[in-house]
């Protein structure tokens, strides 16, 4: 027994006993430390590898021989000594990159799937509310569709959609921690982000990896250096594009013409309203940011802290978010053991406003002033003797608000406290041998209320009408106050096993994972009749108690959590830094799903060859690097429409018995599951080639994919006999391929000029390829606000296509004729991405431009079909309408009726944009503590070349880009913003 | 020594600890809904799940904007209303008899109905799984049968025979969903379907009169009876028919209120002359009812549709107090005091819809009012009897019924009945209750009543509605189509 146990007392401190430990650093010619260098003490099988921050622990005896090599540097012997500094001079500059994959790190060069990072620099060169928008444009295969409405994230799609329901989005890792966003984490934190692409590297991530995953590797204090870093910004913002409306006389012109009338609006009017100026200004924007970082031997610190502050185009929108970081590492037992611990906070504070009033001021007539000369609000009304807009007019010619009125009575703020953290370890037991757990877990606090002024806003529609006029029934105003919460966690514990013997390298990686999300509570209240100042907006002030409507009072609400359970390993393997191999394995199992269907397991493989390397290539002087990769695995997906896949009995559906109309409780089964509901499944082969040639100028990477997600998760309409609300059901088969190129040059022409020029561009085919359910029809979607809807999910075809009638002329009368049945008019997916970005520097200058552009795409101009008579139309439409003499226009003849969805309104929506011109200049070191000054001045988005005629071809949608809610479709869109700044950056 | 072994053991097993979490972990309890076990386990659940049922007829595609379209706006009593570029997205084509089967308010109606059969079925299976006193359980069997066969009745009267779906149906149960489900049963297999949940309901529900006032509003012995005479009277079995309104009449539950005009008033709810009607209270309101039908202008009370056609406005005799009942006329005022004022945009609306939000219980919520919508009223009861008399040749049963009726309503008794008279009588007594189209139709007169209405019905097609094609299409073609659609 003591033997056995001796044993493993040796196994968990290290047998040490016989060699000295030989400690030392390796460094790059910067003095930074590089991680993973392999260590061999020449004659013996002994090896090591240097952490994280370069530091080594090697059993060596002095005077032994120590080889240090890593792919990217050239080799260096030296003698072991203790406290050696050993240096590594690039054999390459582009293959130091450490690059983050699931539970550990690779050499870029090891790198066996595909994988796309982007650097701090050029994530803070667009400066944004999210870090995501910087990404577009700078990684093939990343589709990002931005939206500029302040605190509106962007949507991310990797490698094209997969899937319908909920889980669209990738996976944020932020330091080990899940995360569903990068809500909370302010872009100056962000020191690299990693995309992991093909299902190879994902499927260490099961089930939560199917639209791929980002992993966030934020700044940490290094060097025994104190490091302050601050960097500000201020811009102005405004819209990018504007659409032209007509004016007055245009307006009066084409609604007389619709009504077959020559006088019923006066062509003189008394007011000419430019509501889109009415609505919008200039937006500002301001960032400040500062950061101390620095460490000694066994600790390491950041603390970051930003202040974002946006005020809106649109009248009224703001919003402010504070973040504060704090980062630590500590380090004990001769650095056998790391600790490190995060803590951030994020305070944001939002004032939205609706975005309906883009429509509302698209639609709503110029003849109607803004307020009338009384100084009530305008309302359409015309009075019929002189065909002019009156305030006592009796003919009201639309169904359209006054948008200034409806941002001026739209009270509404929210609050939101996000605190996230993680505290983890990292054990060396073994010098082979390490063990790593980390705890992650995020808060997020809102609250949150709506004001509705009834009263002053029925006052506002009816400007004839006084207070005391006003239904005694109705509220004078309500108040919704909102509480929210919710939590997720997540547990990682994984050993880690790492040598080298010769020409063989071998890593293995074993562990487990457990998390908890959807942890989330909502309470919300609604009363009558407040005190208007808003110091006094709490519902007990309320003076009106009674319910409106079921459920508005008091509604209170728990989600029901998800939680998953997991086990993975992985095993590496690389020969001689020319053949690469690795291959991972995850069983994995989640609450959604019944018992038996609740586990599965996803398996990957995939290799590398480093060409390169070998003898018969090492002569061709002008290729200096080139690798033939491919992989394949398999990812799930456990995104169900409900939480639990059980049948279960709902509340609520209440009736009323007995003479005093009392309400009793009623329950119902508001679905039925199919008990076999399980994991939806994406397979993809993977195959790149990475090359650099011409003294590493040039470099690039192919990747092409083929990827099936099998299985899919659709809500299914069953006849409402067998279940009346949807089902979600295994039916369907959704495929993406695609092929992603991207290619980088770069010089140094002399010590004054040196440029760059990166490029990349994707393909991505999206289609249904098969839905293996006879129920399954009708799934439509694209609603537009006008009882009409423009999408459905088509076997054949891409998700979220377009599905309406096709306009076949123009008849004699001077109508649209449509096809009998409605066709396929594209989808909103584009068929391709692609960014340019260029980079010059001029001794202290730097400039750099970014684009990005799409194609293949289509959008539907859904602001232009909200026509039920009497709203405005664009200055364009009057240029060439149907008249008897002009039988061949572009526009139909003037109406006044609700058009049916139709390729009329469906235009191309390639565009090529101008992201980023940046201009800076680095101060000449003037003062000895100061390391840098930079100035800076950046456009965003100057300018657009695209086809389409609305204010922003980029149209995320709702519903968190929802294939068949309103994304691709431009309906109550804020629309894309040019932004001017003016930035700095000192550190010191 | 050994303590220091003993630690580094301990350490490692620490570590190895996570390794082992528990697999039941993943056993979430649910939080925003009952699992079956746990509802199962309480008893007083057996009333909330038979509630459930009834529930169901206060949802919009139940009686409302779909349901008035097919029943009332195609009949000659009623015009579409409204403004004429509101088209209620097909009611303008239920007017003019132009309807097709993809139009959405047929969906509505059938998928409605289907809903509530699904929740009949669904309540039947749990009843029996629930611990439940015998004579409760007996008389929910009951009520959820009376339900049922209402759901089926509405459908048979739409659309001919239906798919008979009596049970709970598993979902992976293909055989039985393409067996069952997708396939149309004759209308005589329907009916029977009907006949029979009603025979069963009758057997086990109580008299309104034996219930506790709390449980007013719950499906009665008599409505079961009345609702299986109109049965009977829609299949022509005259003899069945009057049997069985006799016997609502001889239960002596049920009386005509001195008021016509009342019956439809708050006033009026559950009433004397109520057999059934769906109950509706603020807050717990009928969906969209009122408010389809409410004037529409200014001041604004609804989307101002199903309007009373100028042949019902000239179809009433004189001095018949049952047309200042059903019609409003703008400008007026209302018997509420409200002004209807020319600002609103149609000359008359339906009456029996005017929900007053000065009179009447009122919270500012249009679409989701307290009125109780009537489904069977004693009134009807006597109407039935009075046809299946006068087909029988029992005349004077058939005049006693009709001058009941037309005492109440202002009207000199007559001294004998004619067929047609009592058809004429049922069209005064009953306007814009969602019967007049049935009626036409199953008396034979449709074809000469749209006719003098403008409208064409064509004869072999126009009795019964199409079947949705959205259902034709879920089912992969094995439902099959109404002759002419």
């Amino acid at each position: 027994m003591k033997i056995v146990l001796t044993y493993l007392l040796l196994i968990i401190v290290g047998y040490n006993s016989f060699a000295q430990e030989i400690k030392g650093t390796v460094t790059d010619e910067n003095k930074l430390p590089i991680p993973e260098v392999n260590i061999t003490v020449k004659g013996k099988s002994i090896t090591s590898k240097t952490d994280f921050d370069g530091n080594f622990v090697i059993k060596a005896e002095l005077g032994d021989v120590l080889e240090f090599s890593m792919i990217g540097y050239d080799k260096v012997a030296q003698k072991a000594q203790s406290g050696m500094t050993v240096t590594l001079k690039e054999s390459n500059q582009l293959l130091k990159e450490i690059v983050v994959v699931g539970y550990g790190s690779k050499k870029a060069g090891s790198i066996t799937g595909s994988v796309a990072q982007i650097k701090a620099q050029d994530i803070i060169k667009t400066p944004a509310q999210s870090a995501i928008q910087a990404i577009q444009g700078r990684a093939a295969g990343v589709n990002i569709v931005t939206n500029d409405e302040p605190g509106a994230n962007p949507s991310i799609r990797i490698r094209g959609l997969g899937t319908v329901l909920g889980g669209r989005d990738p996976l944020y890792i932020i330091d080990g921690l899940e995360a569903s966003s990068l809500n909370g984490l302010s872009p100056n934190e962000i020191e690299t982000i990693d995309i992991l692409k093909d299902a190879s590297s994902l499927a260490i991530y099961g089930q939560k990896g199917s639209n791929g995953v980002v992993v966030v590797s934020t700044k940490k204090g290094k060097g025994n250096k104190l490091k302050i870093n601050y960097d500000a910004y201020f811009g102005v913002k405004m819209i990018q594009r504007e659409v032209e409306m007509s004016d007055a006389y245009r307006y009066v012109y084409y609604n007389n013409s619709a009504l077959g009338s020559t006088n019923y609006f006066n062509f003189e009017q008394p007011y000419n309203t430019n509501w889109l100026d009415e609505i919008t200004g200039t937006g500002e924007v301001q960032s400040n940011h500062i950061s101390m970082s620095g460490g000694s031997e066994n600790v390491n610190f950041y603390f970051g802290a930003t202040n974002l502050k946006e005020k809106g185009i649109l009248n009224g929108t703001e919003f402010e978010r504070t973040n504060l970081n704090s980062r630590n590492e500590y380090t004990f037992f001769d650095k056998k053991l790391k600790i490190n611990q995060s803590v951030n906070v994020s305070i944001v504070r939002n004032t939205p406003k609706p975005l309906s009033a883009f429509t509302n001021a698209y639609k709503q007539s110029p003849i109607v002033p803004v307020k009338f000369d009384n100084g009530r609000w305008g309302v359409p009304l015309r009075d019929p003797s002189t065909g002019q807009v009156a305030i006592n007019g009796s003919d009201r010619f639309n169904n359209v608000g006054n948008p200034v009125a409806q941002l001026y009575y739209t009270n509404e703020k929210n609050k939101n406290l996000v605190l996230f953290g993680n505290i983890g370890a990292e054990l060396q037991l073994l010098k082979e041998l390490k063990f790593n757990t980390n705890f992650g877990a995020t808060f997020d606090w809102s609250k949150g209320y709506t004001f509705t002024p009834s009263r002053e806003i029925w006052l506002s529609q009816n400007p004839t009408q006084e207070a005391e006029n006003y239904p005694l029934s109705e509220p004078v105003n309500t108040l919704q106050q909102r509480r929210g919460d919710s939590y997720r966690w997540n547990w990682d514990n994984y050993f880690t096993y790492a040598k080298v013997f010769g020409k063989h390298d071998v890593k293995a990686t074993l562990g487990m994972n457990r998390s908890t999300s959807n942890n989330t509570e909502n309470i919300s209240g609604t009363r009558w009749n407040v005190p208007e100042q808003s110091n006094y907006w709490s519902l007990d002030l309320s003076a009106y108690n009674t319910e409106v409507s079921p459920g508005s009072v008091v509604s209170n609400r728990r989600e029901t959590p998800l939680v998953s359970l997991a086990y993975f390993g992985r095993f590496d393997y690389e020969y001689d830094n020319k053949y690469l191999f690795s291959a991972s394995v995850r069983r994995e199992g989640i609450s959604t799903f019944q018992e038996s269907k609740r586990w599965a397991i996803f398996p990957a493989f995939s290799g590398g060859w480093v060409m390169s390397n070998e003898d018969f290539l090492k002569d061709v002087k002008f290729l200096n690097y080139l690798k033939l990769r491919g992989g394949y695995g398999e990812v799930g997906n456990g995104n169900s429409l409900y939480a639990l896949n059980i049948p279960v009995f709902a509340a609520d559906y209440n009736y009323t018995f007995g003479g005093s109309q009392t309400i009793y409780p009623g329950s119902n089964q508001p679905y039925q599951v199919d008990p076999n509901l399980t994991w939806e499944t994406m397979k993809e082969i993977d195959f790149g080639v990475d090359f650099r040639m011409s003294n590493n100028k040039l470099s690039g990477s192919i990747d092409v994919y083929d990827r099936k997600s099998e299985n899919v998760i659709l809500p299914v309409a069953l006849p409402s006999v067998l279940s009346p609300d949807l089902v979600t059901l295994n039916t369907g088969t959704v495929s993406n391929k695609g092929l992603e190129l991207s290619l980088n040059w770069k010089q140094e022409i002399n010590d004054n000029w040196k440029y760059s020029v990166s490029g990349n561009i994707s393909f991505n085919k999206n289609e249904l390829t098969n839905v293996n359910n006879a129920y399954f029809s009708n799934f439509i979607g694209g609603s537009i606000n006008n009882g009409q809807w423009t999408k459905q999910v088509l076997v054949g075809e891409a998700l979220g296509s377009f599905y309406v009638y096709d306009v076949t002329g123009i008849d004699g009368d001077g109508n649209f004729t449509y096809s009998d049945e409605r066709v396929v008019a594209g989808s909103y997916l584009p068929t391709y991405t692609y960014g340019l970005n260029f980079t010059l520097n001029y001794k202290k200058f730097d400039f750099s431009v970014d684009t990005y552009g799409v194609g293949g795409n289509k959008l539907y101009n859904g602001k232009k079909a909200q026509r039920f008579g009497g709203e405005n139309v664009e200055y364009d439409v009057l240029n060439n309408f149907w008249t008897p003499s002009n039988p061949n226009a572009a526009n139909p003849r003037p109406f006044n009726e609700v058009p049916r969805s139709s390729t009329y309104y469906i235009e191309d929506g390639s565009y090529l944009r101008i992201n980023n011109i940046t201009l800076g200049y680095t101060f000449p070191k003037f003062f000895d503590q100061i390391d840098k000054v930079r100035l800076y001045a950046t456009a965003i988005n100057p300018f657009i070349f695209t086809k389409f005629s609305g204010y922003s071809p980029e149209l995320s949608g709702n519903n968190n880009a929802d294939p068949l809610g309103s994304a691709g479709i431009e309906l109550d869109a804020y629309p894309t913003n040019k932004t001017f700044l003016l930035g700095l950056n000192v550190s010191f | 020594m050994k303590s220091i072994l003993q630690y580094k053991l301990l350490f490692l097993a620490v570590l190895l600890f996570p390794f082992a979490a528990c697999e039941d972990d993943l056993n979430v309890e649910p939080n925003t809904a009952l699992t079956e076990f746990d509802f199962l386990n309480n008893p007083e659940n057996a009333v909330k799940l038979v509630n459930g049922v009834y529930n169901k007829q206060l949802d919009y595609n139940m009686y409302s904007f779909s349901w008035i379209g097919m029943t009332s706006i195609t009949s000659d009593d009623a015009d579409k209303g409204s403004t004429p570029t509101d088209t209620g997205t097909d009611k303008h084509k239920m007017d003019n008899l132009t309807f097709v089967s993809s139009d959405i308010s047929f969906n509505d109606v059938w998928k409605g109905r289907y809903d509530g059969i699904y929740r009949a079925n669904n309540a039947l299976f749990y009843l029996e799984q629930l611990t439940i006193d015998e004579t409760l359980k007996n008389r929910l069997i009951g009520e959820v049968k009376f339900l049922r066969a209402l759901f089926y009745f509405d459908l048979v009267r739409c659309f001919g025979g239906v798919p008979l779906v009596v049970s709970k149906i598993d979902i992976n149960d293909t055989q039985t969903i393409n067996e069952v489900v997708f396939v149309r049963k004759s209308k005589e297999e329907t009916y029977a379907l009907i006949e029979a949940d009603l025979a069963d309901a009758i057997n086990r529900l109580p008299l309104k009169s034996q219930y506790s006032p709390n449980d007013l509003g719950r499906a009665t012995k008599g409505a079961a009876q009345a609702l299986l005479a109109k049965a009977y009277l829609y299949q022509q079995k005259w003899q069945q028919a009057y049997d069985m309104s006799g016997e609502v009449i001889s239960s002596n539950q049920y009386s005509l209120l001195t008021d016509y005009a009342k019956v439809w008033r708050e006033e009026g709810e559950n009433g004397t002359e109520s057999i059934y009607e769906v109950q509706a209270s603020l807050t717990n309101g009928l969906r969209d009812y009122t408010n389809v039908q409410g004037p529409r202008g200014t001041p604004d009370l609804g989307w101002g549709f199903n309007t009373p056609s100028v042949s019902l406005v000239n179809s009433y005799e004189a001095g018949d107090l049952r047309k200042a009942g059903t019609v409003m006329f703008v400008p007026s005022t209302l018997w509420d005091g409200f002004t209807a004022p020319n600002s609103w945009t149609n000359p008359r609306y339906n009456y029996k819809a005017y929900q007053s939000p000065i009179a009447e219980s009122w919270n500012g919520d249009k679409g989701n009012t307290a009125k109780n919508l009537r489904i069977l009223k004693y009134s009807d009861i006597l109407l039935i009897r009075a046809e299946a008399a006068s087909h029988l040749g029992l005349n004077d049963e058939a005049k006693d019924r009709v001058n009941q009726i037309r005492v109440r309503a202002g009207l000199a008794e007559v001294s004998s009945v004619t067929l047609a008279d009592v058809l004429n009588e049922r069209r005064w007594e009953m306007a814009m209750e969602h019967d007049r189209w049935f009626d036409l139709v199953r008396t034979g007169n449709a074809l000469s009543a749209m006719a003098l209405n403008g409208k064409t019905f064509v004869v072999g097609k126009h009795e019964l509605f199409p079947i949705p094609s959205d259902q034709i299409i879920a089912s992969g073609g094995r439902l099959t189509q109404n002759p002419g659609y």
